[in-house]
């Protein structure tokens, strides 16, 4: 969670940001840490200018709207399964190679 | 290498373009690319180089015309793509490390679309990565420099296209934009360079940044080049449920139509944080303007200064997620040994770069419980109400201008906080999350460096910009510049 700030600031503290490191699957270095906080909360002050205004408007997500695309479900042509492995760092047989998931 | 054959009525919808293929052998123009790449070396515009696939496209285009065989609208020409669009069998890394040896199995729609029509890929080029950046600074193969002044930086993301146009290996090139990237580049190496409408231009097979704001684009010297390679490109397709299936007007005969009485407002704030030699040679181009007959007058935007903090949390909140698919096992190929989990970090922390790892952390961060409201949430509203100004402008508007990038080419390295490079982009944003299209044309140069107009139309009506594109094109004469 970052921190509100008596000034209603929003600021990220080291501990905070090892935890949103840890969900982005990053690791950090110290000083890769150091210069990070500095960089995110410098960002974060910059972002302010928008938190305090008041709008009364639906956020707009996307700018199209959602568009009529569904279609028969019929097979049609697909990748070549040695095209689908082409880029995998390593498969065994007809499977994805991954690391140990459980244990 | 384009020209319009005089003696062709209007009517004539998609042949009216002729490439030079009498006089000129498409295998000789695609080694004198070869060549031209071969002494640009050191600007570092490309990534990869295709020379086998490119001259046995042009022994095609031969065979084709000695057979006497319906040539495609792009033949003969010589084309950069962006090394984030998908090609088949060619090596598409988003200039990062993650995907440094990774070979796509399709081709995005796009390219099946040049590729139809006789088009000569040559090689993909160089882009920050993942086109995250503002001036091909964050590329894991290193820096494009800029054409004019090889200190300097290209622009980015798409710096590579930009460059390899500007230094004349290739006829056209295709960009993306996603919050300026077409036209920062196209400004800083004076060559024109426009982002579609959002849904013009299928993304499939575009590797995504921020997928609600990624647009696929041309570049050219030229406005009709621009023109033909858009009109190749645009169209529905099935496989992107974002594009829209609307006709594709003739983009070039579009262009050739007359300016006088076209109504265009200068967006008054678009001048507010920019170098005063830069908004002077916007001025100017804003007289040439006048003189092709565009009426020119002064409107503004007060919410055009909250564009820059909205778009950097939508486009890193898209990203952090986005970017959650590269775990080195499927696309990459970087072998996996001992624990999953521990590996996924590993390759993560080595494979993406500085500028990457931030946006994905603070994309996560905004979207976190308790802060989603705080920043993505008021950062979507904010984006109604740019949208909503836009059009109520365009309401009375043809078109809008305003300067591309507010400040000269920086000397590469001089900007040091990331902070620094976002506001760079402070011109250009607005109109991507507005979903609009713009272009950027030639506007002059101060100190010998280029400077880009910005011009900004309605939904799908690329064919305006264009147009005035043109007009000024043959007012100015920009592309004898250099």
């Amino acid at each position: 969670m970052g921190e509100v700030q008596m000034s209603g600031k929003i600021t990220i503290s080291r501990e905070e940001m090892l935890h949103y490191a840890k969900l982005c699957r990053i690791s950090l270095s110290e000083q890769e840490i150091d210069r990070l906080l500095k960089d995110v909360n410098e960002i974060l002050e910059y972002f302010e200018t928008i938190r305090s205004l008041q709008l009364d408007v639906e956020p707009m997500t996307y700018v199209t709207g959602v568009n009529e695309t569904l279609r028969e479900d019929e097979p049609g042509e697909t990748l070549r399964e040695e095209d689908v492995f082409r880029n995998a760092g390593e498969k065994e047989e007809r499977w994805f190679v991954s690391g140990q998931l459980w244990g | 290498m384009v020209r319009i054959r005089p003696t062709m009525g209007l009517n004539s919808v998609l042949d009216q373009v002729e490439i030079l293929k009498e006089a000129i052998d498409p295998v000789e123009r695609v080694y004198k690319a070869l060549e031209k790449i071969e002494a640009s070396r050191e600007l570092n515009a490309f990534v990869t180089i295709d020379a086998e696939g490119a001259l046995r496209k042009a022994e095609e285009i031969k065979r084709k015309i000695a057979r006497g065989e319906i040539l495609g609208r792009l033949a003969g020409l010589i084309v950069a793509v962006k090394d984030n669009i998908s090609t088949r069998g060619l090596r598409t890394t988003c200039s990062s490390k993650m995907l440094e040896n990774y070979i796509p199995v399709y081709d995005a729609t796009v390219i099946e679309k040049i590729k139809a029509e006789d088009a000569i890929i040559i090689g993909k080029t160089n882009m920050d990565e993942f086109a995250m950046g503002s001036s091909t600074e964050t590329s894991f193969f290193g820096p494009t420099r800029n054409f004019f002044d090889h200190s300097r930086v290209a622009g980015g993301s798409s710096g590579g296209s930009a460059v390899a146009v500007a230094c004349g290996a290739v006829d056209i090139a295709l960009g993306s934009d996603t919050g300026g990237s077409i036209r920062n580049p196209a400004a800083f190496n004076s060559i024109v360079g426009l982002k579609p409408t959002y849904g013009r231009v299928s993304r499939y097979g575009l590797i995504a940044y921020a997928s609600s704001l990624d647009q696929i684009g041309p570049m050219a010297k030229n406005t009709l080049s621009t023109a033909l390679l858009l009109q190749v490109i645009a169209g529905w397709d099935p496989r992107d449920s974002t594009t829209l299936n609307k006709p594709v007007p003739n983009y070039v005969e579009e262009a050739l139509k007359e300016t006088s009485g076209l109504k265009v407002g200068v967006i008054k704030e678009g001048f507010d944080n920019v170098d005063k030699k830069v908004s002077e040679k916007a001025y100017d181009a804003l007289e040439a303007l006048k003189r092709v007959g565009c009426l020119v007058e002064e409107v503004s935007m007060p919410f055009m200064k909250y564009a820059l903090p909205a778009y950097y949390i939508i486009a890193m909140a898209e990203c952090s997620s986005n970017l959650a698919r590269f775990d080195g096992i499927r696309y990459g190929g970087k072998p996996v040994k001992g624990k999953w989990e521990e590996q996924l970090v590993k390759i993560r922390t080595e494979c993406f770069g500085e500028e990457a790892k931030r946006r994905i952390f603070l994309g996560t961060f905004v979207l976190s419980a308790g802060y989603k409201e705080d920043f993505y949430i008021k950062a979507c509203r904010v984006r109604r109400r740019i949208y909503d100004e836009f059009k109520l402008l365009l309401k009375n508007y043809n078109a809008l201008a305003m300067p591309t990038m507010p400040v000269l080419p920086w000397k590469i390295g001089e900007l040091l906080s990331p902070l620094e490079i976002y506001m760079m982009d402070i011109e250009t944003v607005a109109v991507n999350l507005a979903g609009l299209p713009a272009i950027s044309i030639p506007a002059g140069f101060v100190n010998s460096l280029p400077v880009g107009l910005q011009l900004i139309g309605d939904h799908f009506d690329e064919a305006t910009l264009l147009r005035i594109s043109y007009a000024y094109e043959n007012e100015t004469g920009f592309t004898k510049w250099f």
